[in-house]
């Protein structure tokens, strides 16, 4: 059932009412008291009198009574509201007034605790400056103001209400402040969590499709890679082979063509892309030299001195998904290189630890490191540091969910100079076997 | 010392060639063709082989598609620059570009026992 929206403005009709009952009473008794007082006798004016001081009170108990209706009906509506919305009451300052069960139970906070507290403590850093800049603006014109506002429970977590805020104005003047809010924490959180299956769903394609495009250039590429080897080969058979400077070239030669079919064999893994298989026993010393002979396709590369150091007689073993872990080297490396290339000094360093059970890897590059502040956020979804356009920023929240998944972890070593990530992950004990 | 024919199906040309040049000698004869269309219309006129090497990804149709239009008896290798390839019931045995010239000077030592 609609209401209408009571203007704020307009004179408050009750109070109105009640006053005029007064006057209207007070000049009645006056009259009656006047009229015995006096003992005036002029019929006419008596008349006129009286018939004014019934007609209007009558008037008066029948209008009061129409309007109870609405009187009743309003303070039934906000009952209502009271039941099934967040309510706040807060004087001009903010300070809290009233709070209905509803804000109690959620914020978990007791009524004591409440009022008499400003309500803009309540609410968390993580708003934006500029919500409580537009609530200014809008109470200054006396309008009401609708957004989101993200507030600390007593527990400390953080919840979000779509709220009206709603100026109570009197006399032209702020006399106080309703809040009507619908608790929306649940609804940001699904849909935050559907944004991040979306653009992991697309990420994958994306690197589904690139992986195909791989497979198709690498299966192109071997061909010619056959016939220059060969024909090579060839050539060597029929010249001098005691002429040391030309075996030489040709072993120039030879190693160029063996370092081509090193990447095309890595491209061609890189194509099949099957992410979904978890138990593949990954040898890790072989996936990090993959990745990293996969990014020195990168242009930006050049230049950028990369050493993996790592040396045990035994290859180590994880077990999970080597396109996905293969993923998360790539990407910190090309997060490196983006990073350094403009740089002087421009080296990547990946060192490889372990014990019994665990594997740790650290990632530097020669980056100046990254600010405090920055490591907190560098690991959340689409949040980047690079121009609109240049990178979604989701590598790294996606590195992270990889790393998880494996029941390993992935962090910054803030104590380092330089910039260092460190990944720890799970050494597949089961399977140790001799390198060869 | 019975000369052995080897019968190689590689659109590219160049690779033929090489083939021929690498294996080619007085005891061995090495017929490329580039096409499977081609290959097929030659058996019928020249002798069979003693064995074939096929590429997979070809123009027309594919190596395992040629390989069930050949005659059963004759030992054949699939030739690929795939990965992904499982071993097919028409072939003796797959071998992955780029290839080893000693994986194939095997293959024909062994012909050569026979």
């Amino acid at each position: 059932m609609p209401f209408r929206k009571t203007n704020p403005n307009k004179k408050n009709t009750s109070d109105m009412c009640f006053k005029t009952l007064f006057v209207i009473l007070s000049i009645n008794i006056t009259w009656h008291f006047i009229d015995y007082y006096f003992n005036i006798d002029e019929p006419l004016l008596n008349s006129i009198v009286l018939s004014v001081l019934y007609f209007v009170p009558i008037t008066y108990f029948v209008i009061r009574f129409l309007f109870s209706k609405e009187i009743a009906r309003a303070t039934f509506v906000y009952d209502a509201i009271k039941d099934i919305a967040i309510v706040l009451e807060m004087d001009a300052d903010g300070k809290i007034k009233y709070v209905n069960s509803k804000f109690i139970e959620l914020s978990s906070y007791s009524m004591l605790e409440l009022i008499g507290q400003n309500y803009r403590l309540l609410s968390a850093q993580e708003n934006s400056p500029n919500t409580f800049k537009e609530m200014m603006q809008s109470f200054k014109k006396h309008n009401h103001w609708r957004g989101d506002i993200i507030s600390r429970k007593k527990s400390g977590d953080l919840y979000t209400l779509n709220s009206t805020v709603i100026p109570v104005i009197k006399n032209n003047k702020i006399n106080g402040f309703m809040l009507l809010a619908k608790d929306i924490t649940q609804e940001k959180t699904l849909t935050h969590e559907l944004e991040m299956e979306k653009s992991k769903n697309m990420h994958r394609s994306r690197l589904e499709s690139l992986g195909k495009m791989s497979a198709g250039l690498a299966h192109e590429m071997n061909n010619p890679l056959m016939i220059v080897s060969g024909n090579l080969a060839l050539i060597k058979k029929n010249i001098d082979t005691n002429d040391a400077k030309l075996g030489s070239r040709f072993s120039a030669a030879e190693k160029g063509l063996d370092r081509i079919s090193e990447i095309l064999l890595g491209l061609k893994k890189f194509s099949r892309t099957n992410t979904s298989n978890k138990n593949m026993n990954i040898d890790i010393e072989k996936l990090i030299k993959e990745s990293i002979s996969l990014i020195k396709l990168n242009p930006k590369a050049k230049g950028i001195k990369i050493d993996f150091d790592f040396s045990s007689p035994q290859s180590i073993s994880v077990l999970g998904n080597e396109c996905s872990l293969e993923q998360v080297f790539i990407n910190l490396l090309n997060n490196s290189i983006d990073a350094i290339s403009l740089l002087d000094e421009k080296w990547i360093k990946i060192s490889l630890n372990w014990t019994f059970d665990f594997l740790y890897i650290r990632v530097v590059d020669s980056g100046k490191g990254i600010s405090s502040e920055l490591k907190h956020k560098l690991f959340e979804p689409f949040f980047t540091t690079k121009e609109v356009g240049k990178a979604t920023g989701l590598g790294l929240s996606i590195v992270r969910g990889i790393i998880e998944d494996h029941y390993g972890e992935i962090k910054i070593d803030s104590l380092s100079p330089n910039t260092c990530f460190t990944i720890n992950l799970p050494i597949n004990t089961g399977v140790n076997h001799e390198k060869n | 010392m019975k000369k052995i024919n080897v019968w190689l199906v590689d659109d590219e040309l160049d690779l033929g060639e090489l083939f021929n040049e690498f294996f080619g000698s007085s005891s061995v004869e090495i017929n490329y063709y580039d096409s499977p269309i081609k290959a097929l219309s030659e058996l019928s006129t020249k002798p069979a082989p003693d064995v074939f090497f096929i590429d997979y990804r070809m123009p027309h149709m594919d190596g395992d598609q040629l390989a069930k239009k050949l005659p059963e008896h004759i030992p054949k290798y699939l030739i690929t620059g795939e990965l992904e390839v499982t071993l097919l019931a028409e072939f003796k045995g797959v071998i992955i570009k780029p290839y080893n010239l000693k994986v194939i000077s095997d293959i024909l030592n062994q012909i050569n026992l026979y």
